[in-house]
């Protein structure tokens, strides 16, 4: 994982989050629900951020897209967002969607917005944003600058927003506007984002668009409440398709779909991605999930990052025993039927979160300095590519020889004896 | 390495029996909490303040006031003055003796019939929203009638026809205006209806007035008494409406019928402020103290309300800044 | 905690090991308000023909995705709807769970735990109050010391420990694990014989599921409970239950001991389910999703006008005629397996006509 010493284009690093902190201030007392949060996005890749109720991956999705609303603030961090240069996406004169039924090329000044709420004040052109953002010291618009989402204007945003990066909601079911039929509301995010398309380009994209993540078109004209829960997620994955994104950020979108359900839109994203090559940052608690899914996976706990890892790494040699316990709470659907247990405790309470790091509660293997000093993320095997873990038995200040998985194995079922003695 | 102490329960320990609070202290502890809530929100503070000057003048009033109220004089219509604070009326009675003894019977008779008409909605509007069915259907048709029909005129039949007095009008205004509060009640009971902590009362075997009364409408009470305060705005301001309407009992002191009185003399027209705007002035300001604490009701119990601290945070953000 | 007159009828049940309660034939429709006053009134047909039997000292899973019935089924076993058709029968004698006061002493025997930690708890009563309204309403206790010991014993027995410190909280000062250990302490109070779980970890944090379900596995060892869990995770069922039964629709399609049934599954929807569910065990950490294409698509249908004969019938990739036109019998496959496919057989259907006139159905709502 590279962490962005100034990248170029001819990287492949689409997004770079650096040391991100959010905040939520309560009149009793401030909660750190992001702490010290940083990963990389590389292009067409799919990371997967796991983690259960206060791991703050929810407010990281929206911490990304700035859609985070007082009391909750970004406290600290950059968010870098390097866009594709010379593919003429940002080149004047031309529109990011290559599809033959755009009529004009040009983006006018004209305004723009998000999802599909509806129409929002003006804002600045997008060629204005450009300019601006270059500093116009006269660089080409060839060479990479990454933008830091988190120092632009509002109106900036709202032309990142949706062309660039866009986000499916946990309750998409009900990000859809109950009393705008499903074409109504795809024509609306064309019409704001892209002001010139005609009303049969719009038409015709949004025919495009259903038939992109298999609905029939002939639903175009139903209600929301008209379709199952199966289909409105398709339709909020067409809409957050609908100016093809570089980034889709997606915050639990199968969580309350059947299981067959959530396995044909799984698989339609995955299909998407293959034709349109778009990243995807899925979030989501149920790991066994982003073990088939995603290439990269994350695992976050009381608001950090405490493992990183690909998938084949994570499954194979789980470093963290918070990733162990996660990994050994999913029940196995084949193979021998054997007692498991979960972790014990619960996740802490970020208002009163323990020192040191946060997860030695409930640690088979901690020890005096975990109740202390709080780890840092450091490979896991002294190599930078590698897995990356928060945990002092893989910091060889702290701990001579780290623990194999069959140690931590053999530490959660000690766990689970001592508790089943009772 | 370690392994971390697994905590047991001390089953061998001999089981210690938590204090179950004696009944003065619980009482002092919701005391505690009532006195908080009051001065915790500034327009609740306000608002209670209000009420609270009300009340007192109410209870203490008529025995520090210099003349009967009735009491007829000599000195007619007079401006205020060192003997009449707040001049006379038309026949020499003291307005600021009337007033005091006024505030009396608004604010209980107010209070007393607000009671009366927030017991009678909940019990409708819970029985209505638990029961379902026909229960509901008819409650439901009772309730939408008494909501059509037109109040006001109604009130004016009501009180024509029977003796008159401070009793009437409150029957009355209990007749006309139960129904709008019975109504927001029974939607809240419907949904609280299908919580599931109702289901899991069910099936642990709860006898049904027990889950209504004990499992549903606790969760219903910041709703019932802001119901309370704001019917009794409106019960004040009604009973001033039908007091100056000269429904009333002329003989009792009342705002509204101080206001009558005042009309019937052409206190307006001839100028003689001091006899008709006082009253208005206690409707008014009574009115804004309860609706002040309608509005901190509403503070405390939906956080989103509250008022920004916009010092606070720019505290954290310039403290957190300095860490990162 | 030993009931004298309960104790032997454990003995007897432990030598006979006679079913506990039965579902047979169970059909249960829900009116729906129509604003036509001719034509067929419209009802949702929720659970079409189950019939289920739980065992002491056993566990069942009712595995199902949304609309299949499932909890349905768990409410009208727990005395909340009354069945449009069928019986229910409790040690063999017919329940009439009608009947007020039966339906209270049933409640004794059969409990209820509810499916979202954060609303089944009454969020103005304590821990206290919810524990000791089932010992007062079944009499349980007689004085204050008696509830104070049986409360806190109950908080330890689902490891709410220090349980002093327990008793005084209220809901909202709990995390979701130990409010739904509350529920099932609560559930326990009265001492049952029958646990019906309706998806009892579905919305609790992953890492502390297992720890509720092996609490419940240790009950039903202690107290020879017989437990039906109702869930949508066919893993956990595996994981939890000796004998799955699977719901399709408001069908039953399949059944017997889980390992079987997850791991041969017969009926196409049955293997539908279990080649849709996330296996981290399975997985060939070189490739990536999306390569099987599922043996059917589609969603679940409507229940107010459901599809005739096998509800699966429009998804199945093996689908018959006859599958639309009446429901498959019973067939069984030989070691406690059965099945309602025509793909395995054509028993007789059973005896009730499933295309009569219903009666309306009645509800609990205002009775006990």
């Amino acid at each position: 994982m590279v962490t962005g010493i100034h990248a170029n284009a001819l990287t492949n690093t689409l997004l770079e989050v650096k040391n991100l902190n959010v905040d939520y201030l309560a009149s009793n007392g401030t909660v750190h629900a992001v702490t010290d949060v940083s990963f990389t996005l590389q292009r067409g890749q799919i990371l997967g951020l796991a983690g259960e109720s206060g791991s703050g991956k929810s407010t990281l999705a929206y911490a990304i897209t700035r859609l985070l609303r007082p009391p909750a603030m970004i406290t600290g961090g950059e968010i870098l967002y390097y866009p594709r240069s010379s593919q003429g996406r940002y080149h004047r004169g031309t529109t990011k969607v290559p599809t033959p039924h755009h009529s004009t090329p040009a983006l006018s000044g004209l305004e723009v917005t998000g999802g599909p709420q509806g129409p929002q004040p003006l804002g600045a052109s997008k060629n204005g944003k450009r300019e601006h953002i270059n500093g116009g010291n006269g660089r080409s618009e060839d060479e990479e600058q990454p933008i830091d989402l988190l120092q632009l204007s509002q109106a900036q945003l709202q032309d990142i927003r949706w062309d660039e990066l866009a986000i499916v909601f946990q309750s998409a079911m009900n990000a859809l506007n109950p009393v705008m039929t499903v074409r109504e509301q795809i024509m609306d995010v064309l019409r704001t984002h892209r002001p010139h398309m005609g009303q049969d380009s719009r038409k015709q994209r949004a025919i495009e668009l259903m038939q992109l993540v298999g609905i029939a078109p002939d639903r175009l004209r139903s209600y929301p409440h008209e379709l199952s829960g199966g289909m409105r997620q398709r339709a909020i994955i067409a809409i957050a398709l609908a100016l093809s994104p570089e980034i889709l950020i997606m915050d639990e979108p199968t969580t309350a779909l059947d299981v067959v359900v959530q396995r044909e839109i799984l698989t339609e994203i995955m299909r998407l991605r293959e034709k349109l090559a778009f990243s995807v940052i899925f979030i989501t608690h149920d790991l066994s999930l982003l073990l088939e899914l995603a290439d990269n996976v994350a695992i976050m706990y009381a608001g950090r990052i405490v493992e990183e890892a690909s998938r084949r790494e994570l499954y194979l040699h789980p470093r963290h025993p918070y990733s162990y316990g996660l990994l050994n709470s999913f029940p196995a659907l084949h193979g021998p039927r054997r007692r498991m247990s979960g972790i014990p405790g619960s996740p802490p309470d970020l208002r009163a979160a323990p020192p040191g790091c946060a997860f030695h509660p409930r640690c088979p293997l901690a020890f005096d300095t975990c109740r202390s000093v709080l780890p840092s993320l450091r490979p896991a095997q002294g190599d930078e590519s590698g897995q990356h873990v928060a945990c002092h038995l893989y910091d060889p200040r702290f701990s001579e020889v780290p623990p194999s998985t069959s140690d931590l194995a053999r530490a959660y079922e000690a766990l689970a004896e001592g508790r089943s003695v009772q | 390495m370690q392994t971390q102490e697994v905590p047991r329960p001390t089953s061998a320990a001999p089981i210690a029996h938590p204090p179950s609070n004696p009944l003065h202290t619980r009482l002092l502890s919701i005391l505690l909490a009532i006195w908080r809530a009051m001065t915790l929100n500034r327009k609740v503070a306000a608002g209670c303040a209000i009420v609270g000057f009300f009340i007192v003048v109410g209870l203490f009033g008529p025995f520090l006031v210099p003349y009967n109220p009735n009491a007829t004089s000599p000195l007619f219509i007079a401006p205020p003055s060192a003997a009449h604070w707040l001049g006379t009326t038309v026949v020499g009675e003291d307005i600021f003796s009337q007033l005091i003894y006024g505030t009396r019977t608004s604010v209980f008779w107010g209070l007393a019939t607000g009671l009366l008409v927030t017991v009678l909605s909940v019990l409708v509007g819970l029985v209505a929203g638990y029961f379902g069915g026909l229960t509901d259907d008819s409650l439901t048709l009772v309730t939408n009638v008494s909501l059509v029909l037109p109040a006001l005129p109604l009130a004016i039949v009501l009180a024509a026809y029977f003796p008159r007095g401070p009793l009437t009008i409150s029957m009355v205004i209990v007749i006309t205006s139960w129904a709008w509060q019975a109504r927001v009640l029974r939607s809240q009971t419907l949904s609280l209806r299908s919580r599931e902590f109702v289901t899991a009362a069910r099936a642990c075997g709860e006898r049904t007035w027990r889950i209504i009364f004990f499992e549903i409408f606790p969760n219903e009470i910041s709703l019932v008494v802001a119901g309370f305060v704001s019917t009794t705005i409106f019960i004040i301001l009604a009973w001033a409406a039908l007091e100056f309407l000269g429904l009333g009992d002329g003989t009792i002191p009342s705002w509204g019928g101080i206001l009558y009185w005042a009309q019937q003399a052409g206190a307006l027209g001839g100028g003689l402020w001091w006899w008709f705007i006082p009253p208005g002035l206690c409707i008014a300001t009574l009115g804004a103290g309860l609706a002040l604490i309608n509005f901190g009701i509403d503070e405390i119990a939906d956080p989103r309300l509250r008022p920004e601290r916009p010092v606070k945070a720019a505290n954290a953000r310039r403290n957190s800044k300095q860490t990162t | 905690m030993s009931d004298p007159a309960r104790s032997v009828e454990g003995a007897n049940a432990q030598d006979h090991p006679g079913p506990i309660l039965e579902a047979v034939h169970l059909r249960k429709m829900f009116p729906l308000r129509s604003w036509s006053l001719s034509g067929p009134k419209q009802a949702v047909h929720a659970v079409e023909d189950t019939s289920l039997t739980l065992y002491p000292g056993r566990a069942t899973a009712l595995v199902g995705e949304s609309g299949s019935g499932k909890t349905t089924v768990a409410r009208v076993l727990a005395g909340l709807y009354a069945p449009t058709s069928g019986a229910i029968r409790f040690r063999g004698e017919p329940a009439k769970l009608t009947d007020a006061s039966y339906l209270r002493t049933y409640r004794r025997h059969v409990q209820l735990i509810l499916q979202d930690p954060f609303s089944s708890l009454n969020p103005v009563h304590g821990v206290r109050y919810h524990l000791e309204r089932p010992l007062h309403i079944y009499k349980l206790v007689h004085n204050k010391t008696q509830e104070t010991e049986h409360i806190l014993s109950l908080l330890n027995r689902v490891n709410l420990s220090p349980a002093e410190q327990f008793i005084q909280k209220y809901p909202h000062q709990l995390s979701g694990g130990q409010r739904q250990r509350v529920s099932i302490a609560r559930a326990l109070a009265v001492q049952p014989e029958v646990l019906l779980a309706d998806e009892p970890v579905s919305m609790l944090d992953v890492s502390i599921r297992l720890d509720i379900l092996n609490l419940l596995l240790r009950l039903k060892e202690e107290e020879r409970l017989a437990l039906l869990f109702i869930t949508h995770d066919i893993a956990s069922a595996r994981y939890f239950a000796e004998d799955t039964l699977v719901m399709y629709a408001g069908q039953m399609v399949e059944g017997g001991p889980s390992d079987e049934v997850i791991q041969r599954p017969m009926h196409p929807y049955t293997q539908l389910l279990v080649s849709a569910a996330p296996d981290p065990d399975h997985l060939n950490p070189d490739s990536s999703m999306g390569g099987t294409d599922l043996p059917a698509r589609g969603e679940i249908p409507s229940l107010i006008r459901p599809p005739g004969g096998c509800r699966f019938h429009p998804r199945c990739p093996h689908a018959m005629p006859v599958c639309s036109q009446r429901f498959p019998g019973r067939t069984e496959l030989g070691s406690g397996r059965w099945t309602h496919c025509f793909l395995y057989g054509d028993s007789e259907p059973p005896s009730e006509n499933l295309h009569s006139s219903v009666t309306p159905a009645q509800t609990y709502q205002s009775s006990a």
